[in-house]
């Protein structure tokens, strides 16, 4: 409840005016530059995958620093992987370094902030995610300018313990400060979406004739609105822009920027929405395979759950538990060794992904070399809640723009921001600060 | 101030204070002879005294209380957080600082203030202060210059999506699951206007939703003649219901007019169905230029009229919930279109059919007595069902059964799909029942009847021979046996799942889930490091449940909130995780009684039940602003407090019957008004 104007209602007063050169000036520098010359060779992917909940601290961070990094008990899944993953020690983002325990630090995962706290009316993550400066420069690039996907739908309700909307705790992908990106969780919708953006769909005439006519309703609609109900028709407006460039994109003569080693396979069309939570990881994991291996997306987040997840993970030996409960462990044993047992399920499932990705051979190596994939949790020990020293797991090689396969501890409260800074330029997206960013590290880079 | 509407009355409760907390709920016993007797040791998150006394404010004694506990860090020239009690020292700055009295009552009332190194205030201290402070807020919020909540530009949810499609063209077919999934701000559900949200990939997704439904329309031969010849509300095929739906004339037969013609009038009418308003000639020509282009590629006449809709079910007239906007200085009454429009989302979670269009257009919904001839109708009608199962299932967290929360598999491996949505939908189904029948609202928490299929009278262990009637695979009304305690909600399959861990029950989950959801009084999250139970021990039955909560709450920081919910909590352990019953549990036998900080003792699901009716003005305002904030879809505002208040009233003075609290929020200002707009 609330009488001032709201921090959103004022965003929304000055509609895209206001918004834009915010924008603009998150925009990566290199943007105007063309996308033609660097950008040209074996595409560079992103993805973060996302884990609520934190991890058991004590068996997580591996004792040797640097390439002879020897895995933890719960990094076991990565052994045959070594060369390809680096732990990062030691950072944090300090802007979620408060309100409650968990929403902060899904909302503010990827974009380094502070999330404003509400029951919905103020929704404001505080930036735009990394991933998603990604997919504004590549966006002419690829069918699809990103991908968000989650095994979890998004969690109903307002918090009334803390007092945030869950819609925070079910995002981690922010196009703006205002604009949380939906997931898809269902694998066979996500992967029909693949196919027809890669296809250009059924009837991309047809369908452009209809997109005008939506064109004109909405002008005509914002027209007669205040200007709090305009953001709303201006959001819609975007999102038919959106389909409008997906479509032109496919009909555009000379084919796409990469040629694709695989098209997408529409027999191989996954189950459409499997009970089993494990089964639906692995089919949405597939998922990005085939959109990175088809160049439909080169950026894609993916959420195993969302924040305060209660998944019961008893389908895993030992495990009686849902997650959230057990990862206040309190230090018994007991939990201790369920959330271990949950957290190295899902560095399991890192592992699945990236072993997928280097058995696809590109270039002079493979998927993987030519890929960034992310993986961590907005928190460290899930019964305190803290979020420094994250849990920060580095695959890939970034097109040989980064050193891969070490563990790097850094000073401790380094800002995790920095490593965004680092995989952005990567990413061919450089900027020159990030959030609370500091610089670059140093160590990863090739 | 002193303009308002409502009586003095309630602030009498906080003015009391300080010294002789006691004697306030006396007052309140003496108030409310003629309540139960219990009424007077009611819970100190506090039963409204009906009717007493009006007493004059005394903001002095408010002042020093903040003054006595807070100005250490607060007050006398320290402004720690960069407030100072001073600051609002006024009545006034109820209006004008009403969000810092909102943080105040939040910060005292979930004990964050006055933090653990200071001296702690009593708790008779704390609740009269929390108490004033709601009371005087909604005193302020009775104030006619106080601003009105907004009543924004809103697109469908899924489910009125869903609703929306099925109705327009007369097919059962869930358009909407290709839809993003949606979360819930406000007052917690999926229509608050804040969090509905546009993302890049809606229009795609809304094309695709569109091309199917109106594919499959395509396919029904008689969705499809109905469509295209622009006849109304045929078809539908619903079971049950008014069923006696007029239709429009029949428009000429089609030999005598030219094809152009036929697809103008079969757009006019999608149109303006799908707008949930007229529409004019300049809406329809460029649908028609869609038509004639299908038509010449070669498309059929009714091919050519199904692309044409897709333009429709794309627009965001179709999408989105539009009223015009007020630009004037003060709030002004809803046209009686934009209020069908209102009626049918509140009450379906659909569009308006025939008839409420037939009655706005007549502007009848103007007339007090043919709105409420309207909504009695509605609430007849089949189509209650489905808002009724969208805001019981979203109040109760029921709605996550088979979206997030699943009971657990290898527990209960005959918890099947039929029996999970049985156990979702039951508490949606004895809520229509009551909306449907002008039962009492009680009967939520009390009632000799509830909803069943053959899979839940199973899970419930009741003997088939003590049943009348007929049970079946869907859920259906039984009139339970005498004694039976699954007349409630508390009882109920599904509120047990989503109030148990998956393997365990948890007395302190189910406390929390009867204060949040039934009394509206939230707990703060335990501090860090508060120790847990021994999984282990519980499981194997080494310490009952009970031993270890009693370790638990030897700790002062956790009892202060654990005494008031594990005692209800306890109260339900005889159920388990899914709601059977149990004498009991790996520990040995189950003792459900259990003691409130005030002395109460809640002896069991019976005792529980009694406690609650013992509060059931608490919980019916709880029920009516969770009511009213669905039916507005958008958080409540301040100035909304005082329509609640009327609204609770009117449904107490109706002896709780539910009619009373439709009525009473269709009728309040919010749901009745639009505010000027921002400009």
């Amino acid at each position: 409840m609330s009488f001032s104007i709201s921090r959103r209602t004022l965003l929304r007063g000055t509609g895209v005016a206001l918004a834009l050169p915010w924008l603009e000036a998150m925009r990566p520098v290199a943007a105007h530059a063309g996308p033609a010359a660097e950008l040209s060779g074996p595409p560079v992917r992103f993805a973060a995958l996302y884990m609520p909940n934190g991890i058991r601290a004590d068996t997580w961070t591996p004792a040797q620093e640097g390439f002879d990094w020897q895995p933890s008990q719960t990094l076991q899944p990565l052994a045959e992987l070594r060369s390809d993953v680096s732990v990062l020690t030691g950072l944090w983002h300090k802007a979620t370094n408060t309100g409650d325990g968990h929403y902060v630090k899904t909302g503010g995962w990827l974009t380094g902030t502070t999330i404003t706290k509400t029951a919905g009316i103020d929704l404001n993550s505080g930036g735009v995610s990394m991933d998603q400066l990604v997919a504004a420069r590549l966006a002419e690039i690829t069918p699809l300018p990103s991908m968000e996907l989650g095994a979890e739908p998004v969690s109903k309700g307002v918090d009334g313990n803390v007092g945030y909307t869950r819609v925070y705790g079910s995002h981690v992908s922010w196009r703006s400060p205002t604009q949380p990106l939906p997931k898809e969780i269902n694998p066979k919708l996500a992967f029909e979406r693949l196919v027809r953006a890669s296809s250009g769909g059924g009837s991309p005439r047809a369908d452009r004739s209809l997109l005008d006519q939506v064109r004109e309703d909405a002008g005509q609609l914002r027209a007669r609105l205040g200007s709090s109900d305009r953001y709303r028709v201006d959001e819609y407006l975007e999102s038919v822009r959106a389909l409008e460039q997906r479509l032109d994109r496919a009909a555009r003569p000379g084919g796409p920027a990469w040629k694709p080693l695989a098209p997408l396979d529409p027999a191989q069309a996954p189950e459409s929405d499997p009970a089993d939570h494990a089964e639906r990881v692995r089919l949405l994991l597939d998922v990005i395979v085939m959109a990175f291996q088809t160049d439909t997306t080169r950026v894609c987040t993916f959420m195993f759950g969302n924040a305060v997840s209660g998944m019961n993970f008893s389908f895993l030996d030992g495990v009686s538990s849902g997650h959230h409960q057990v990862s206040h462990h309190q230090n018994e044993e007991d939990n201790l060794r369920q959330y271990e047992r949950i957290t190295r399920w899902h560095v399991e499932q890192y592992a699945y992904l990236l072993d997928r990705l280097r058995q696809i051979p590109e270039g002079e190596g493979n998927v993987l070399d030519n890929s960034l994939i992310l993986f961590g949790s907005g928190l460290r020990d899930g019964n305190s809640h803290s979020p420094v020293d994250l849990p920060v797991l580095l695959a890939g090689k970034g097109g040989g723009r980064i050193r891969s396969g070490q563990h790097v501890r850094c000073e401790a409260k380094t800002p995790m921001s920095n490593l965004f800074v680092t995989m952005l330029d990567a990413l061919h997206t450089p900027v020159d600060r990030f959030a609370d960013s500091t610089g670059a590290i140093k160590e990863l880079l090739a | 101030m002193r303009r308002s509407c409502r009586p003095w009355a309630l602030l009498t409760i906080g003015l009391i204070f300080p010294a002789t907390l006691p004697s306030r709920f006396n007052a309140a016993s003496v108030a409310s002879a003629d309540e139960p007797a219990a009424i007077a040791e009611a819970s100190r998150a506090g039963t409204a005294a009906p009717h007493p006394e009006p007493v004059p404010l005394e903001m002095p004694v408010v002042q020093s209380l903040l003054a006595t506990h807070c100005t250490d860090c607060h007050g006398g020239g320290a402004d720690e957080g960069g407030f100072a009690v001073e600051s609002l020292a006024e009545l006034s700055t109820l209006v004008s600082d009403f969000d810092t009295w909102q943080i105040v009552r939040q910060r005292i009332h979930d004990m964050e203030m006055p933090p653990a190194s200071s001296e702690p205030i009593p708790d008779g201290d704390r609740d009269a202060l929390v108490q004033w402070i709601d009371q005087a807020i909604r005193q302020a919020a009775c104030d006619p210059s106080i601003p009105r909540g907004p009543a924004p530009l809103r697109r469908l949810t899924r489910n009125e999506y869903r609703n929306t499609i099925r109705d327009l063209l007369g097919i059962h077919f869930d358009a909407s699951h290709v839809l993003p999934s949606e979360g819930s701000g406000g007052e917690g559900f999926d229509n608050a206007a804040e969090v509905l949200l546009i993302s890049p990939l809606h229009a795609e997704k809304y094309l695709d939703a569109a091309k199917m439904a109106l594919e499959h329309a395509e396919r029904d031969e008689r969705a499809r003649q109905n469509l295209t010849l622009g006849r109304t509300d045929r078809g539908r095929g619903r079971r049950g219901g008014s069923g006696d739906r007029p239709q429009e004339s029949s428009p000429p037969a089609a030999a005598e007019v030219d094809d152009e013609t036929r697809a103008h009038r079969a757009l006019q009418q999608f149109a303006q169905r799908a707008y949930r308003r007229p529409v004019n000639d300049e809406e329809i020509t460029p649908l028609v230029q869609l038509y004639k282009a299908a038509r010449a590629d070669g498309g059929t006449f009714e091919s050519a009229c199904f692309y044409a809709m897709q333009g429709v079910l794309i627009s965001p007239h179709f999408l989105f919930r539009v009223e015009s906007p007020n630009e004037t200085e003060q709030s002004v009454p809803l046209t009686d279109q934009e209020l069908a429009v209102r009626l049918s989302y509140f009450l379906w979670e659909s569009m308006p059919d025939d008839a409420l269009r037939r009655a706005a257009d007549a502007g009848e919904l103007s007339d007090p007595e043919k709105l409420r001839a309207q909504v009695l109708r509605m609430l007849g009608d089949t189509r209650l069902l489905d808002a009724s199962l969208s805001f019981t299932g979203q109040w109760l967290g029921t709605a996550e059964l088979g979206r997030t929360r699943f009971p657990d598999p290898e527990l209960y491996p005959w918890i099947d799909d039929p029996t999970r949505t049985a156990m979702r939908d039951q508490p949606g189904y004895v809520f229509a029942e009551i909306l449907r029948t002008n039962a009492s609202l009680l009967e939520l928490i009390d009632a000799d009847w509830t909803f069943l299929t053959t899979e839940l009278v199973r899970l419930y262990k009741i003997p088939r021979d003590q049943l009348q009637g007929e049970i079946r695979q869907h859920l259906v009304r039984v009139q339970l046996p005498e004694g039976s305690i699954r007349g409630s909600l508390l009882t109920m399959s599904g509120v047990m799942a989503v109030a148990s861990y998956p393997k365990r029950t948890s007395p302190v989950l189910r406390g929390v889930w009867v204060l949040d959801n039934l009394l509206g009084s939230p707990s703060p999250p335990p501090p860090p490091d508060v120790p847990l139970l021994d999984e282990e021990q519980v499981e194997s039955g080494a310490l009952s449940l009970r031993e270890q909560f009693a370790v638990h709450r030897a700790n002062p920081t956790c009892a202060t909130c654990h005494d008031r919910l594990d005692p209800i909590g306890f109260a339900l352990e005889n159920l388990d995780m899914v709601g059977r019953w149990r004498d009991n549990d790996p520990a040995g036998p189950i003792d459900a009684s259990a003691q409130l900080p005030n002395g109460k003792v809640i002896d069991g699901i019976e005792g529980l039940k009694q406690h609650l009716l013992d509060q059931r003005d608490v919980f019916i305002e709880q029920l009516a602003r969770k009511l009213l904030g669905y039916a507005l879809g958008r958080g409540l505002v301040a100035a909304d407090l005082c329509a609640l208040d009327t609204i609770v009233q009117r449904v107490r003075d109706a002896d709780y019957q539910a009619h009373e609290l439709v009525l009473a929020i269709i009728e309040s200002e919010p749901f009745r008004t639009k505010p000027r707009i921002q400009l």
